[in-house]
């Protein structure tokens, strides 16, 4: 296996997160979020919520993970697709994207389970297509020598 | 690594790795600790009801604005339990440094030296070369009394050409000089990986 990084321009994170908008709109969503097998969150859409996504994405994806680890331990192969969790208040949704995304989907209680599993398929499905293109776009170069430096003396000044 | 170009920011991972009851958490409440609140959001624990780590501790740092980017950092600490191998691989997942803590009593360093190269194993598996991987050495727990010398410490660990650092993170002896070193080794590494 061969690490990746992942670049979106900033056109590739508009419309993910437009995306995500569009999604939250059509139902009761808490929230719709997009996150990496790693943890980083790279988009999402909050309702009316302030979340705090970077603990989000790094509990989603150690849950994502842990359940496909589960699944290898019990003789079957990593490949997870799909985690519904019924709670009193509303139903969360975690779908691989690809093979190193997330999709989170939290929606109220009353919305069908039904709509909830083919929004989320759906949404996976055109966010898979758009961060296969934004995959390909090389970075810009902002990371050079001057930012190492600045950055060493940067922490110096913190701690 | 994630880098939002619309937001400048650049998200990246550190993993605090090693032996069960090497520190690895305690250098987290540290830093926690003594990091102002507007650089830091929460310390999240998902511990055992003996209060040991169970999947991983997470913390993320906002270090500010340097030449129009914002580094962010996600510090995570592993299980160090022998029987919590798995959680152990998946959190090293898409990692871009790794602080490895070694405990420096007499007695421990058979635990260092298999979670060494356990560490080493997943790394391999997840696609990682070791060679140029920002992998920072910290011997903690100099506190103690039964503590081996670095000299004897080097001598288990294949850790030659790694920076090391001495710690007692427990008070805070050495912990943001692991740190910093992790974080300007991360740094480096991504400037050549791009």
């Amino acid at each position: 296996m061969s690490r990746s990084s992942i670049v979106l321009s900033p056109a590739h994170l508009t419309a993910i997160q437009n995306l995500l908008a569009q999604l939250g709109q059509q139902a009761d969503v808490r929230c719709a979020f997009l996150g990496d097998l790693s943890g980083q969150e790279l988009a999402s859409w909050e309702g009316r919520a302030q979340l705090d996504v970077s603990s989000l994405a790094a509990l989603a994806a150690g849950d994502l993970m842990a359940t496909m680890e589960i699944a290898q331990l019990l003789g079957g192969k990593r490949t997870c697709n799909l985690i519904v969790q019924e709670h009193d208040d509303m139903t969360i949704l975690v779908s691989r994207v690809g093979e190193g995304l997330f999709l989170l989907l939290a929606t109220a209680k009353d919305v069908p389970l039904g709509w909830s599993r083919l929004a989320i398929k759906r949404s996976a499905e055109r966010i898979l297509a758009l961060v296969g293109k934004a995959a390909m776009t090389p970075p810009p170069a902002a990371v050079n020598d001057d930012f190492v430096r600045n950055f060493a003396a940067h922490l110096d000044n913190i701690w | 690594m994630f880098i939002n170009w619309a937001l400048g920011e650049i998200n990246l991972k550190i993993v605090y790795y090693g032996a069960a009851l090497s520190g690895k958490t305690t250098n987290l409440q540290f830093i926690y600790a003594r990091t102002p609140a507007n650089l830091r959001g929460r310390l999240i624990s998902l511990k055992t009801q003996q209060d040991r780590t169970l999947l991983f501790d997470f913390l993320q740092l906002e270090i500010g604005k340097v030449a129009n980017l914002k580094p962010k950092f996600k510090l995570y600490t592993v299980p160090g339990q022998v029987y919590y191998a798995a959680s152990r691989r998946l959190i090293l997942q898409g990692t871009d440094g790794v602080v490895f803590v070694v405990d420096s009593q007499a007695g421990r360093m058979a635990e260092n030296e298999e979670s060494w190269y356990t560490m080493e194993q997943h790394l391999i598996e997840l696609g990682y070369d070791l060679n140029t991987f920002p992998i920072v050495v910290q011997f903690n727990k100099r506190d103690l009394p039964h503590a081996l010398s670095v000299q004897e410490l080097r001598r288990h660990l294949p850790i030659e050409g790694r920076p090391c650092f001495e710690a007692a993170a427990i008070k805070g002896y050495g912990v943001f000089d692991t740190l910093k070193a992790s974080m300007n080794s991360v740094v480096a590494a991504v400037r050549r990986a791009v």
